[in-house]
């Protein structure tokens, strides 16, 4: 018997999980999935109904469901396997395209968290978020999905230039001549026909990309254009500056080191 | 931190209702309403509730708000404020003001509160009402949403329950995009399907709406989470039947394989549940009656109009853009409620 314990997964992943895991069984094997809801064994039964294989439940306790399901074997899977097969490949062919290519994007990002984890270690209900309880966590994934930016403008941004700004001044010397230098070399990088890849901001840099900030109208032009924006989550909290984040997305320091060692060109005011 | 934690394990959308049973279960426990002048409440099955002011104004007040069913914060801000705003729609109202619901994390970037709050204001505007404030929690998880505020003729008020035998039924919107964004959470959702299901949960049922008011509607409601068959139900109630064409139901285009791939939501099955008794399935396949079923996140109105208008009706709302269909007319009572054939 193969068991699968979907408790505290939402629909469909258990649903999905069996179905899988029926796919690659040997005919007769039984499959036992463990969910927490009536709707789940529901779910689970439709399958079984579905695809015309012997199915039980059993409520074990409050949340506790086990369901289930005898495998028909792979090859049952329908009539004609040649046929269905190649169908099936077809179908499939795009969304393994999809996966390969969004774990490229993570790998490159140093993003240890792959895509799908929640499917295969799913949260319990109340546990979730991840990042909510540990904004410092794993790091993101680029924001290309989220903030959608154009093939076009993206040409703008040079692959592995980063921009790595720790203070608020720019140089030694005066305080405020140090202000005015880093605001005007922000706004003249905006101006740039390469702009970097990235920008990491941390320190005193932090307060670039927070509210009040005379930088923020350059940094969120650049990041319009492409460019990812990092602020370094440990400097907003020690400044007391996490609420007023302006731009970009809050990053921790093995982001912030796996960015600087991946880069090809880094560039400091 | 920007993507992940809009990245939804858990299903958004009209996903995220509350099943209809358990709903009509504790609705029936509270006191009813006794004011004359309040023209719709809960009482009926209604989008929203409906209050005479005087004699020919009344408000049209609604609200709705969810968890993201999609990645793109912009996006998710527009689909919120098109399934908020629609109800007014479904009851034959105009849009005046709107009000923000937000729930949000107090550590998660608010560049994506930004884009949520920007992707919202969008819709109202295009739907020719103010967003004039809101009201804002720190939550665990995003939600966000409008409490509406319409204006309606107490006499042109269009009833869930007005059909009237010999109608037929319009719908306006493909059904599926729960299936889709479903798949999509599977990273197993195509492209094209992806792009019409977003393509129609942002496009605002004003259009259709404003559509309909041309030719002789009986009964209006817009199809959301509880999923088509159910929101069928409530409209012929007791009173008839409602047969329902399957050939004829407009439905995006990869559902069928989706539904093979049992990308189905807990809501899907709850609504299942709700109303399986009341109907009749001749001939239907398994992944239609999923789809029939599928929880909708701003759907298109179903419209139960005098079957003379049904043709014209039809193609006016066509050249909106999105696939819909005459699917179904309304008989004599039988034994079910809706006979899908």
């Amino acid at each position: 018997m193969i068991c699968l314990d979907k408790r505290g997964c939402p629909c469909p992943i258990p649903v999905v999980e069996a179905k899988k895991a029926l796919e690659s069984a040997e005919a007769g094997t039984w499959v036992e999935v463990l969910v927490d809801n009536a709707v789940a064994v529901q779910n689970l039964r439709k399958l079984a109904a579905h695809k015309g294989l012997a199915a039980e439940d059993e409520k074990r306790g409050e949340g506790e469901y086990a369901v289930r399901i005898q495998s028909a074997g792979p090859a049952a899977q329908t009539a004609d396997p040649a046929a269905k097969t190649a169908d099936s490949a077809a179908r499939t062919a795009d969304p393994a395209a999809r996966t390969a290519e969004v774990n490229d994007g993570h790998g490159a990002d140093g993003d240890g968290l792959p895509d799908d984890l929640d499917l295969e270690s799913c949260q319990l209900p109340g546990g979730g978020e991840a990042a909510t309880e540990n904004p410092e966590g794993p790091a993101e994934p680029a924001s290309s999905a989220v903030s959608g930016s154009p093939a076009e403008l993206a040409s703008l941004v040079e692959k592995g230039m980063v921009l790595v700004i720790g203070s608020d001044q720019m140089g030694q010397g005066d305080e405020k001549l140090g202000h005015m230098l880093m605001k005007s070399f922000v706004y003249a990088a905006a101006k740039q026909d390469r702009l970097p890849e990235t920008i990491l901001l941390f320190n005193g840099g932090a307060r670039l990309s927070c509210e009040g900030s005379e930088s923020l109208e350059d940094l969120r032009e650049m990041e319009k254009a492409g460019c990812r924006i990092l602020t370094c989550g440990t400097c907003l909290d020690f400044y007391g500056l996490k609420e007023t984040l302006a731009v970009g997305e809050i990053t921790n320091m093995y982001e912030i080191v796996e960015t600087m060692t991946a880069a090809r060109k880094l560039v400091r005011p | 931190m920007s993507e992940e934690k809009i990245v939804f394990c858990k299903g958004g959308g009209c996903t995220a209702k509350l099943g209809p049973a358990v709903l009509s279960h504790v609705l029936q426990k509270l006191p009813r309403p006794e004011d004359p002048n309040l023209l719709v409440g809960f009482g009926g099955c209604d989008d929203g509730a409906v209050y005479r002011l005087t004699d020919d104004l009344a408000i049209v007040q609604t609200l709705d708000f969810f968890p993201p069913m999609v990645e793109d914060p912009h996006l998710f801000g527009q689909i919120a404020a098109a399934n908020a705003l629609s109800d007014v729609y479904a009851m034959g109202g105009e849009v005046k003001t709107a009000l923000n619901i937000v729930c949000f994390p107090e550590t998660m970037d608010l560049n994506i509160l930004g884009e949520i709050l920007l992707g919202g204001s969008e819709k109202v505007r295009e739907a020719g009402g103010v967003l004039a404030g809101g009201h804002s929690i720190a939550d665990a998880d995003v939600k966000y949403g409008l409490s509406v505020t319409g204006v309606i003729h107490p006499d042109r008020i269009w009833s869930n329950e007005g059909c009237q035998e010999g109608d037929v039924l319009i719908l306006t919107k493909p059904l599926g995009v729960g299936l889709v964004c479903t798949a999509d959470r599977m990273k197993a959702a195509r492209p094209a399907d992806l792009e019409l299901a977003y393509r129609s949960m942002t496009t605002l049922n004003k259009y259709a709406a404003e559509i309909l008011k041309k030719y002789r509607l009986h009964g209006c409601t817009d199809v959301t989470g509880f999923g088509f068959l159910a929101h069928l139900c409530e409209m012929v109630g007791e009173r008839y039947t409602a047969v329902v064409e399957q050939k004829a139901i407009p439905f995006i285009p990869g559902c069928p394989d989706y539904v093979e791939e049992f990308y189905l939501t807990a809501a899907a099955q709850r609504n299942r549940n709700h109303v399986e008794k009341k109907l009749e399935f001749c001939n239907v396949s398994f992944a239609m009656e999923e789809i029939l079923f599928d929880p909708q996140t701003s759907g298109g109105l179903l419209a139960s109009v005098a079957a003379e208008d049904g043709p014209a009706v039809l193609e006016e709302i066509q050249r909106l853009g999105l696939p819909c269909g005459i699917v179904g007319k309304i008989q004599k009572r039988g034994e079910a409620a809706v006979v899908v054939q």
